[in-house]
């Protein structure tokens, strides 16, 4: 599980060293998304700014690789769970952080050199462009092949349903993609390379999302082959497929894009700094929700202005905060067994339960219990508890410490419960007391 | 066809839309038979409201020199009105418009030199 976890989490720094790297390919409008003509980015000063921001994204890299493997030391043992997801928002704070900073000094700069361009205010469209959106495209069929494909699973009874759904849902992302037309972030002055250049981009748009259904169908299908034979070594395998792969396509669409948008020309060079506000789009006169990111074919942002978008980044804000108390509070906080005339209350985070005294059918002492997936639960290092399926018992209430070789199986008429306490002495205590409470 | 508008500006977005498809059509830009984009995709690229787009649709319409369909969208199509249809509104907005540039101070030579700079880049397109 430690080395399943750290393996994610080297993807996810290689995924996050590799965006930073790609924010400063030098475009033809666009460094870490500050708008530079093609003749400033080549200045001396600007190469030796970038050259810097690489050195110390490749430092956070190694850095966050050096921290990771010190978790995986005994001492981490008790709070892995909230160590990691702490190094993880470390590293993500810290690539924003540089982002933020060397996006600062750029701009520092332009300031230095009055190196301005327009700040009009004025929106520009292509008719052109948007009635060309169908045009260019590859055929959409085999994404609704791949869509019929991820149904199969579907037939897979001894996988919980909700694992079964997920497929066809994922395959809806990469149909999304295809459908949405992405206008050229810069247009040049006349209409016909504007849409020539739409053209080339839908092609590349559409190349992208069958790649992205693909992948996303040969992660789901070893999940689900890896859920049933019960192996991390698939899932982590399919993990890493699908951020390989996502990288490789995203490094690929936007090389193209640019390639393509390099015949844009400067004419309509927009200074657009004022319009951010501690990296995030703020912009009370653009009424769009989503806005493209100002680094070209690097997706959609939220406008941080729009009334809906405040709500939205609020509630990201609220959601992580949520899941950092709920993993804290996982992590610190044991289980709590509360025998009273009627009933043993089970006081875990998120999954209390009670057992009725009259429910109960057997009870009995195992050293060991056969593997199982979680359903819908907590599954740390230390502690799993919630929603689980193990062999030969089926769907179980799980609270366990993993280090306890020693568990109390409650069956009751609707339910099984195996739960163990904080040492092998407490869990035969504890089966004692409930032996004794149910005589 | 470029669409270039200001979103700060005084004039009325729909407005601006309005204008610069009409100016379009007449520089040949925009020919007979060239489709514009649907309401709402226009609305989410230039960040307004669809019934902004709706309105300057409608005023397009009004003035003969686009088609609604339900299905195809709008399309452009040759002017369906005659001069002695227009004529009336027409004069009375060159009116007001020949009133704000004298009261602005503009002379009628700067204004003449003008209109046939104008005049020459919008029909130059019939006569070649």
């Amino acid at each position: 599980m430690i080395y399943f976890t750290t393996g994610i989490m080297w993807m996810v720094y290689a995924v996050m060293m590799v965006t930073s790297f790609l924010y400063i390919r030098p475009n033809n409008q666009q460094l870490l998304g500050i708008t530079f003509s093609q003749s400033d980015q080549q200045k001396p000063e600007v190469v030796a700014l970038l050259k810097q921001f690489k050195r110390s994204v490749l430092i956070v890299f190694v850095g966050s690789i050096l921290v990771s493997v010190l978790l995986m030391d005994d001492i981490f043992y008790d709070v892995y769970e909230v160590v990691m997801i702490v190094s993880f928002m470390l590293n993500i704070s810290l690539n924003w952080i540089l982002i933020n900073s060397y996006q600062n000094k750029l701009e520092a700069y332009k300031k230095a050199h009055d190196l301005y361009y327009h700040n009009d205010h004025k929106v520009r469209v292509d008719l052109g462009v948007l009635t060309s959106s169908k045009e260019g495209k590859i055929s959409s069929i085999y994404l609704y092949v791949m869509l019929i494909l991820s149904l199969v699973p579907l037939l897979i009874h001894d996988i919980p349903l909700i694992a079964r759904c997920i497929g066809p849902i994922i395959m809806l992302f990469p149909l999304y993609v295809y459908y949405k037309q992405v206008p050229p972030s810069h247009l040049n002055t006349d209409s016909k390379i504007n849409v020539e250049m739409s053209i080339r981009i839908n092609k590349i748009q559409s190349i992208s999302a069958t790649l992205i259904g693909l992948l996303m169908l040969v992660f789901y299908l070893i999940l689900v082959f890896g859920a049933q034979k019960n192996s991390p070594l698939l899932l982590f395998i399919g993990s890493g497929i699908l951020m390989l792969g996502i990288t490789l396509i995203a490094v690929w669409q936007t090389r193209q894009i640019r390639e393509v948008e390099s015949v844009s020309g400067e004419d309509y060079l927009q200074d657009t700094s004022k319009m951010y506000r501690w990296g995030a789009y703020y912009n009370p006169n653009d009424k769009r929700l989503f806005v493209p990111k100002r680094v070209s074919s690097m997706g959609m942002t939220i406008n941080a202005a729009h009334p809906l978008g405040k709500a939205l980044m609020a509630s990201i804000i609220l959601l992580i905060l949520w899941i950092l108390i709920f993993l804290g509070y996982s992590t610190f906080s044991d289980y709590k067994y509360q025998i009273d005339a009627q009933q043993i209350v089970i006081d875990a985070p998120m999954y209390d339960r009670s057992i009725n005294k009259e429910d109960i059918v057997s009870i009995e002492e195992v050293n060991s219990i056969p593997q199982g997936i979680r359903s819908n639960g907590f599954g740390g290092l230390k502690k799993n508890f919630g929603h689980f399926s193990l062999d030969t018992y089926g769907n179980v209430m799980l609270y366990i410490y993993s280090d306890v070789d020693n568990y109390i199986i409650v069956k009751t008429k609707d339910q099984t419960f195996i739960f163990n306490d904080t040492s092998v002495d407490a869990t035969d205590t504890l089966y004692d007391d409930i032996t004794a409470w149910l005589k | 066809m470029l669409l270039e508008i200001d979103m700060i500006g005084e004039v009325a977005i729909y407005k601006q839309i309005k204008d610069q498809i009409i100016v379009g059509i007449a520089k040949g830009q925009l020919k007979v038979g060239d489709p514009l984009p649907p309401v709402r995709k226009l609305a989410e690229q230039l960040g307004v409201n669809a019934m902004t787009v709706n309105k300057a649709y409608g005023l397009l319409r009004d003035f003969g020199v686009i088609d609604i369909d339900r299905r195809h969208g709008a399309k452009i199509c040759a002017m369906n009105k005659t001069l002695d249809e227009l004529q009336h509104v027409d004069l009375l907005d060159l009116q007001v418009l020949l009133s704000e540039l004298k009261l602005r101070g503009i002379d009628s030579d700067t204004l003449m030199d003008t209109l046939e700079t104008m005049v020459s880049t919008i029909y130059k397109g019939d006569e070649s």
